[in-house]
């Protein structure tokens, strides 16, 4: 069904949803609280009440109990969308996720293969109490076996979210919760660009900005800001982590010269750790200054009033530009560390 | 969309009768603002509404009866308002600040300089290539950025002194001028030289005479010869021309502005002698004892600087015989003069000691052939040899 | 009194075939004897006292988060029996392990109001001092406090300090692998924990019916070889009376004790929730009729232990109580941004100080004017 229309991100997914299980059969949606109550984002509103208890189904309070399940209905022939309700609540479900969904193809040398979709609201920024704000990218984009991708547009999601749904392999897909309200005018359904492909949301010539799912607005909104210090700031979106599109980041560093990522993520080994070594072993003869990252500290999430305070914020950025050595100007940062006490 | 439901008033209440409502649809409301008054069993009540936002629907017309727990308002909340929704689990999005608001920046304490071990600091790969590229030995520069870090700047100093010794002077302001103009003579003009002895010994006794019996005319040796060019040149007017290339023309001026040579601290000046034609030989031996003077302090005007029409170049000075002279463009021509020493010379079959000197003409070949050309040599020659012979035309 | 139940061998393990009750709906005494000893006329006004503060409370959290004041509050509406038995029957030094939906408990404990809310307020993840009180952080993952809880309980009988515990979980909770983890390692181990399951019929949304098909959630038990229970969860007199026999099981070296607790959620899952998705408002109002409250005042007014004075006085102190609470929560609290890379170590780690002079200095800029 064809609709122009202001549609929230979680409505995009919802449609998403819907239209998969419409095109495919197979398709089956499971969680907690998916069902009746339609999910507690209502991303999978209605789901139930037009295709059956049979398609969308509520199951017992157990993380490990539906990733394990969904395992087995995927190599019983199902298609299984399968929703964790919230980042860190997946992790009762990490073991069934590390040791099965992301290595039984390889095990069974492609006999097994899981066409499942794990749908996980993850990051923070909504003032939520602990454990509802966690930035566990990059448990999964560490997992070998596992796509990993994050919309952070309202088309991307329907056409990402579709796209999860057709692939053969298991994809951990990551919905900034966040951005759950953000709106946009889309066509549904559409097709934005496939995995593997990051997108340059604003084009610059200065310095890269790389950024993924929630923190995409904070970049979107640093480059605006940057315009008065007279950079002009290209903004990347990743999309998918793994796959991770080389060829794009890297052709805008070569150009720019220099590379900042943003994530909120707490910064150490973190996948902002992962992109920046990529910038800079590919990127080195090209760069200007050194490759940075603003990331979160590296504490647990903090309580909502002070969530503001650790996530990447407009500052923040704009800090990080003045570190990227315009006018011949070194990064001071740390070239004290090492030196005499 | 936030239902408010009618809460127990009090003592077991289990409905009561809307009286009368405080606000309507599409009122702004705020937190504990007394929305609605309604009658129970025992009284008048009115009742507020716990969160703010904007009434959307009031369940009851005035003198209906609602129960407690039924929907008695709805609101629309600001956050729905806004689009963020109701998260379950905390205060929803905020709206973070999209602008800078910090002033001041963090700065980081510069580290100490000179405590660097190690391989040497240079600000990005790019600056280290470059370095590289032409052959810079980082380790030999000296570092300006903090911490000791090598700057572009650093490298790009390092190779424009180069590796060599060589002592490298500026080609600027008056130096670099003269350069241009010489170079573009040579480029334009097809130049040729020709060049021959004279014996001066005359020319040098009139001077001394002079001397003797003019001696407030202050007549020197180059006066005698701009006197002579200038008859030259009226008996030869095509090398007192230049060419148009714009035009393709050759013109030839009917006035001589005579330019010399001077060299002062400041390098090669050549002051011009305007209308040198009207000149008495006296009058251009003063007007080049003028212009000599305001070249040494720098003060000559630019009409004494330009405008010449033919150049006289007593480089004798120097100790040197002849030369091929650049020819001061757009000019056509230049007589260059050189020393006056004894040499052995043919005077009526002997040989004797005679003052000689080499007079060099280069012209440019287009104004003229070399009949022209030499034959304004030879006259300027003769004047040189048999100064008498000028007063024939006088 | 005798265990007689504790005689019988495995059987005596199963729980009663139907939840334990002393009330009727409507507060009068049951027909018959329950197998379990009435608590005494103090501790059930003390109960009903307990009932009405943390009610008063709840419906003062529940305001206060309509009006922003909290980021979200959970409330345990109708759970009151529940809340108050598990804190009453246990003494001061046994440890609790709350969830998110266990305030009104730490307000019978006697925990400042302001500390408990901290969670949802949203000022600290945890605002009172577990060790002081006996009381774990509430937890928001589910089930997984039961394991703490069984930990904690062997290690109180380790050292033979006499001290038990008490894990309160949800029926969605049950279907947790930490749930089946902890209740064997608390069999095994013969850890002095209580497992108070509150099943109050749903998980947010998802009704007991989706949750398991147990006959009853105590029959959860017998597969660890765990004495259980089940009981009115809305009958105070029982709760108490089994509690009792529960913690005195634990304490006296017998292992852990599985009691169920049917009840009802009488608010939706938060403030954010629409509970009218999923469930009747007929069925809301047949829980209302069995109204924990409303039953255990029906009791003692009849038996002469409640007169109308101490329920005007237990009422005007449930209101200076919340009066007390608004406007301590109408304060804004003293935050401390730096205080974020406290406690993440015991001492923090060179990267640590290092942020948290980054975070400093951009304090310190922000405070000049521009």
């Amino acid at each position: 069904m064809t609709t122009v229309d202001t549609t929230t991100m979680a409505q995009a997914l919802n449609a998403a949803m819907l239209d998969a299980m419409d095109a495919d059969e197979r398709v089956v949606v499971f969680g907690e609280d998916v069902g009746a109550l339609g999910g507690v984002f209502r991303v999978t509103d209605g789901l139930a009440a037009k295709f059956g208890d049979d398609r969308c189904f509520d199951t017992p309070l157990a993380e490990a109990g539906i990733v394990g399940f969904a395992v087995g209905m995927a190599i019983g022939g199902f298609r299984p969308v399968v929703e964790m309700q919230f980042d860190a609540f997946a992790y009762p479900a990490f073991e069934q996720i590390a040791s099965h969904v992301a290595k039984l193809r390889n095990r069974t040398r492609g006999q097994l293969a899981l066409p499942l979709v794990i749908r996980i609201p993850y990051a923070g920024g909504i003032g939520g109490v602990e454990h509802h704000s966690d930035s566990s990218e990059a448990y999964y984009a560490h997992t070998p076996g596992l796509k990993v991708v994050t919309p952070a547009t309202v088309a991307d999601a329907y056409s990402l979210l579709r796209e999860a749904i057709d692939d053969p392999d298991p994809v951990v897909f990551l919905e900034p919760k966040r951005l759950y309200w953000t709106k946009s005018t889309v066509q549904l359904p559409v097709r934005t660009e496939p995995f593997g492909r990051a997108v340059v949301r604003r084009p610059g010539t200065d310095v890269t900005l790389v950024a993924y799912g929630p923190s995409l607005p904070v970049a979107l909104d640093a480059a605006a800001a940057a315009v008065e210090d007279g950079w002009s700031v290209e903004v990347v979106d990743l999309r998918t982590i793994v796959p991770f599109d080389d060829d794009t980041v890297v052709a805008s560093v070569r150009r720019t010269g220099r590379c900042v990522v943003v994530s909120e993520a707490a910064g150490f080994a973190g996948v902002g750790a992962e992109i920046a070594a990529r910038v800079q072993e590919r990127c080195f003869h090209s760069l200007h200054a050194p490759v940075l990252r603003v990331a979160g500290f590296d504490i647990p999430y903090p309580p909502p009033m002070l969530e503001h305070h650790h996530l990447p914020s407009v500052d923040r950025i704009l800090d990080a530009f003045d570190r990227l050595q315009r006018d011949d100007q070194p990064d001071t940062r740390f070239l004290a560390l090492g030196s005499a006490k | 969309m936030i239902e408010f439901r009618l809460p127990d008033l009090g003592e077991g209440l289990t409905e009561a009768e809307i009286l009368d409502w405080r606000v309507s649809v599409g009122d702004v409301v705020g937190v504990d603002q007394i929305v609605v008054e309604v009658e129970t069993a025992k009284a008048a009540v009115e009742v507020p509404i716990p969160f703010a936002g904007t009434v959307a629907r009031l369940h009851g017309e005035p003198r209906s009866v609602i129960a407690v727990g039924q929907p008695l308002i709805s609101v629309t909340t600001p956050d729905e308002a806004a689009g963020s929704g109701n998260v379950l689990v905390g205060y929803g999005p905020g709206a973070a600040p999209s602008r800078r608001r910090r002033v001041a920046r963090a700065l980081h304490p510069a580290p100490p300089a000179g405590e660097s071990p190690g391989v040497p600091r240079v600000l990005s790969p790019l600056v280290r290539r470059l370095a590289a590229t032409h052959a810079i030995d980082i380790r030999a520069l000296k570092p300006t950025g903090p911490g000791d870090v090598i700057l572009r700047r650093d490298v790009e100093a390092a190779i424009a002194e180069g590796a060599d010794d060589f002592e490298r002077i500026p080609l600027q302001g008056l130096r670099r001028a003269i350069a241009d103009k010489l170079s573009r003579s040579r480029r334009e003009i097809p130049d040729a030289t020709t060049w021959v002895d004279v014996d001066a010994t005359a020319l040098v006794q009139l001077k001394n005479d002079l001397a003797e019996s003019c001696p407030e005319a202050g007549i020197g040796f180059l006066a005698l010869l701009a006197r002579i060019c200038v008859a030259g040149l009226r008996r030869y007017p095509e090398l007192n021309a230049r060419v148009d290339l714009d035009r393709a023309e050759i013109v030839r001026f009917p006035h001589v502005h005579l330019g010399y040579a001077a060299q002062t601290d400041r390098g090669l000046v050549v002051p011009v002698i305007h209308d040198a034609h009207r000149l008495t030989l006296a009058d251009l031996a003063g007007q080049l004892r003028a212009r000599t003077e305001e070249a040494r302090q720098g003060k000559l005007s630019p009409r004494h600087l330009t405008g010449g029409t033919f150049t006289l170049n007593n480089y004798g000075v120097f100790g040197v015989d002849g030369s091929t002279p650049i020819i001061n463009h757009p000019e056509a021509a230049l007589l260059g003069v050189g020393r006056i020493i004894d040499r052995p010379w043919a005077v009526d079959g002997e040989i004797r000691l005679r003052k000689i000197t080499q007079l060099s003409l280069t012209f440019d070949h287009r104004v003229c052939d070399g009949a022209a050309a030499g034959g304004f040599l030879r006259y300027v020659a003769d004047r040189v040899e048999r100064p008498q012979t000028l007063i024939a035309h006088l | 009194m005798a265990d007689r139940k504790h005689d019988d061998g495995w059987a005596g393990l199963l729980p009663s075939a139907s939840p334990v009750r002393f009330l009727t709906d409507s507060g009068t005494p049951v027909r018959g004897r329950p197998a379990y000893r009435e608590p005494a006329p103090e501790l059930l006004r003390a109960a009903y006292r307990a009932m009405v503060l943390g009610r008063r409370f709840d419906t003062q959290a529940t305001a206060l988060t309509k009006q922003g004041r909290l980021a979200v509050y959970p409330s345990s509406h109708g759970q009151e029996a529940c809340q108050v038995g598990a804190v009453l029957a246990l003494d001061e030094s046994d440890w609790l392990f709350p969830t998110y939906r266990e305030s009104v408990a730490l307000v019978t404990r006697g925990i400042d109001p302001v500390e408990i809310l901290a969670l949802l307020r949203g000022d600290a993840h945890c605002g009172y001092d577990p060790r002081r009180h006996h009381v774990a952080p509430q937890c928001t993952p589910l089930a997984t406090q039961t394991l703490h809880a069984a930990g904690l309980a062997y290690a109180e009988r380790r050292t033979g300090s006499g001290r038990i515990a008490l894990a309160f979980a949800g029926d969605g909770a049950t279907s947790e692998g930490d749930f089946h983890e902890a209740l064997n390692f608390a069999a095994v181990f013969k850890a002095p924990v209580v497992f108070l399951v509150q099943n109050n019929g749903y998980a947010i949304s998802v009704p007991l019916s989706r949750q398991s098909t147990a006959p009853a959630l105590a029959y959860k038990g017998i597969g660890y070889g765990v004495r259980a229970e089940q009981v009115d969860g809305n009958d105070p007199v029982a709760v108490l009376a089994v509690l009792a026999e529960a913690a005195a099981h634990a304490r006296a070296g017998n292992g852990p004790f599985l009691l169920e607790a049917h009840t009802y959620r009488m608010a939706a899952h938060t403030n954010a929730d629409d509970a009218t998705r999923y469930r009747s408002d007929a069925e809301v109002d047949r829980w209302r009729r069995r109204d924990p409250i409303a039953r255990l005042e029906a009791y003692l007014r009849r038996r002469g232990q409640l007169t109308d004075e101490d329920v005007a006085a237990v009422a005007a102190e449930a209101e200076e109580y919340a009066a007390r609470l608004r406007a301590a929560i109408n304060t804004d609290p003293e935050l401390a941004p730096l205080g974020l890379f406290d406690h993440v170590f015991g001492a923090p780690t060179p990267q640590l100080r290092e942020q948290h002079a980054l975070l400093r200095a951009e304090l310190q800029a922000e405070e000049v004017p521009a």
